[in-house]
């Protein structure tokens, strides 16, 4: 049989060169893809703002304070971002770009307010920008009246309070109910948010990029149909006829496919650890062979089963597909129901994605790598039993 | 040397498709294999080649079952099956190392088996890029790697233009006029001209025709 291994090998690196450029550019738009994924998941940072300019803030203690609470509400911090400048300097900003409006203060602006004079804010910005400002003068205006509802309770009663055990108007307002109105600004300090790992112990990007992996490396086994389909077993007959079993055979066959699935695993590797920066140990990589074997054999059983391209390309295709969809290897599994979720764990692709979870989180599950081996041993002996049955199906 | 075929018999699932294939033959004679499609001829001929087993029955040669030696038959007998036993996208080459080793090879090119069915012609073209004849006769070559006594061999020269069937067909007598055995299945006059003994299968059993030319004659028998 080493004669026959050495032919097919030969035959596979005929097809290799162009598998693994179609390989090279598929995993390269994958890794594009999980940046900008790995980009949107990022809490703060990097995100481009909304840039608005404060004008009269400066010396207004209060008004600072105020302006702080703002900046600290979940619905402000990630997407605005404020900066006090003066309004000569504001004018210039919103003419050069570099901020989208401003809005200016009154003098006294806070003093008045207490006083319940609400004098009017002045919000300029350029025409482009009048559907966001419109937006900001909303929530300028909806914080304002919050705070001050919520500040108006615990000032009135924390007043009542004071005045009521001896002590003075102005201890009540200067003291009390300004480090009351403080307490409240703080508010968003109480709190700090940090990224759930909800996706099997990994982030959305890391999850995304070993499920999609999956469903790319299935759509890539298609680029092997021309050398795996076989419409005529004359060959294996004849190979029979000369003692190489099909035993032999099928083992050859899959083992040259092996090493062609193992090549663009490779290009995938060399991504993750150039593109993607990640340490891959020779643990690591063996403990993504069970899941190589699995779904490499389960392709191998639908490419025995088909008698000519196009119905293998179909059925590889769709059925592909259809396990790729259903184990979360193309949506996020938790997004499916408790059942299909259930289901999907026991399938080879769902299989081979939790391993290849177990691979980043640097787990060793041995039910999830003994399920992949099992699968393998099956599809394998299926194929086997598959091309048995063809090759001795003789018409005449 | 000479050949025993005993008792042959298969069923697939319930349809008995050879329930007692007899005969026998000598060195150096060619029998020709007849029948409807679908009478079982493929069948008879990859039981004895080994690719599937028969229910029943014997293949007798110097003494031993070649049925129950898998050795001893790859060595007696070559097969030739209907279809293109070649991998399509090597060259003649590569498929001849399939079956030869470099130095039987290079020896059979110059002046054997190889070299009489004019295999050097296109020993380096892919056989994907052959005709119908360069494949039948690859095909053969590959077959004759073991330089088997019994060739068996199932239509060899169906779908093939007249000339291509002259020229296996020479070699097929060149194979019997050296004491081969042949047992060939067949529906082409040509192949019939070069038998020496026809049988017909007919409902699981072989029956012997006497083909004196008259085709008619013949297909009223099938």
């Amino acid at each position: 049989m080493k004669k026959y291994f050495v032919l097919q090998l030969k035959r596979l690196l005929r097809l290799l060169p162009p598998v693994l450029i179609v390989a090279a550019v598929l995993f390269g738009c994958l890794m594009v893809a999980l940046d900008a994924i790995t980009d949107l998941s990022k809490p703060e940072g990097d995100t481009a703002k909304f840039k608005l300019g404060l004008v009269g803030t400066v010396d207004d203690l209060y008004l600072q304070l105020g302006l702080k609470a703002m900046q600290s509400l979940d619905s402000t911090r990630y997407s605005i971002e404020m900066v006090e400048m003066t309004e000569a300097d504001a004018e210039t900003a919103i003419r050069s770009g570099e901020i989208a409006a401003f809005v200016a203060f009154p003098e006294n602006f806070l003093e008045n307010a207490l006083h319940g004079n609400i004098l009017p804010l002045k919000f300029v910005c350029t025409t482009g920008a009048i559907g966001i400002v419109s937006l900001v003068k909303e929530e300028f205006t909806q914080v304002a009246q919050d705070m001050l509802l919520a500040a108006q309770k615990g000032i009135y009663g924390s007043g009542n309070a004071m005045l009521e055990n001896g002590m003075s108007g102005a201890q009540v307002v200067g003291d009390i109910s300004l480090e009351y109105a403080e307490f409240i600004f703080r508010r968003g300090n109480m709190y700090r948010t940090s990224e759930l790992k909800a996706f099997d112990g990994l982030g959305m990007d890391g999850y995304m990029g070993g499920a999609l992996s999956i469903t790319l490396f299935m759509m890539l086994c298609l680029t092997f149909a021309p050398a795996m389909i076989r419409k005529d077993h004359s060959l294996t007959r004849m190979l029979c006829a000369g003692r190489r079993g099909i035993l032999g055979q099928v083992l050859c066959d899959f083992g040259v496919y092996l090493l062609g699935l193992l090549c663009v695993a490779a290009v995938l590797l060399l991504y993750l650890a150039f593109w993607q920066g990640a340490s891959l140990t020779p643990l690591l990589i063996l403990q993504g062979l069970p899941a190589l074997l699995a779904l490499g054999a389960l392709s191998f059983l639908m490419y025995e089963l088909s008698s000519d391209l196009v119905s293998g390309i179909l059925l590889q295709f769709f059925s592909m597909l259809a396990l790729c969809f259903l184990c979360g290897c193309m949506y996020p599994i938790t997004f499916f129901p408790e059942s299909v979720q259930t289901v999907s764990a026991y399938l080879p692709m769902g299989l081979a994605r939790l391993q290849l979870t177990d691979c980043a989180l640097g787990v060793f599950s041995l039910p999830t790598t003994a399920g992949l081996i099992i699968y393998a041993l099956v599809f394998l002996a299926a194929a086997l039993s598959v091309r048995h049955l063809k090759a001795t199906k003789i018409r005449g | 040397m000479q050949i025993e075929i005993k008792h042959i018999a298969k069923k697939f699932k319930k349809h008995q498709v050879l329930k007692d294939i007899s005969l026998t033959a000598e060195s150096g004679t060619c029998i020709g294999i007849l029948g409807a499609n679908g009478c079982g001829k493929s069948t008879l001929l990859s039981i004895l080649a080994g690719v599937q087993k028969g229910d029943a029955g014997s293949f007798i040669c110097e003494g031993v079952d070649l049925l129950k030696d898998a050795k001893k038959r790859a060595e007696l007998v070559g097969y030739v099956p209907q279809g293109t036993p070649l991998i399509e996208e090597l060259s003649a080459k590569d498929n001849l190392l399939l079956w030869y080793d470099k130095d039987s090879l290079r020896s059979e090119l110059e002046s054997g088996v190889l070299s009489l069915l004019g295999i050097g012609e296109f020993f380096k073209v892919p056989v994907s890029k052959m005709s119908g004849g360069m494949k039948k006769r690859l095909s053969i070559g590959c077959a004759m790697a073991q330089k088997p006594p019994i060739l068996l061999l199932d239509e060899p020269t169906a779908a093939l233009d007249l000339s291509c069937k002259q020229s296996i067909a020479q070699y097929l007598q060149h194979y019997k006029e050296s004491g081969g055995i042949l047992l060939l299945t067949t529906h082409d006059v040509l192949e019939l001209e070069l038998c020496d003994a026809w049988y017909i299968i007919k409902n699981g059993v072989l029956v012997p025709f006497a083909y004196d030319g008259n085709i008619q004659q013949l297909v009223e028998s099938l």
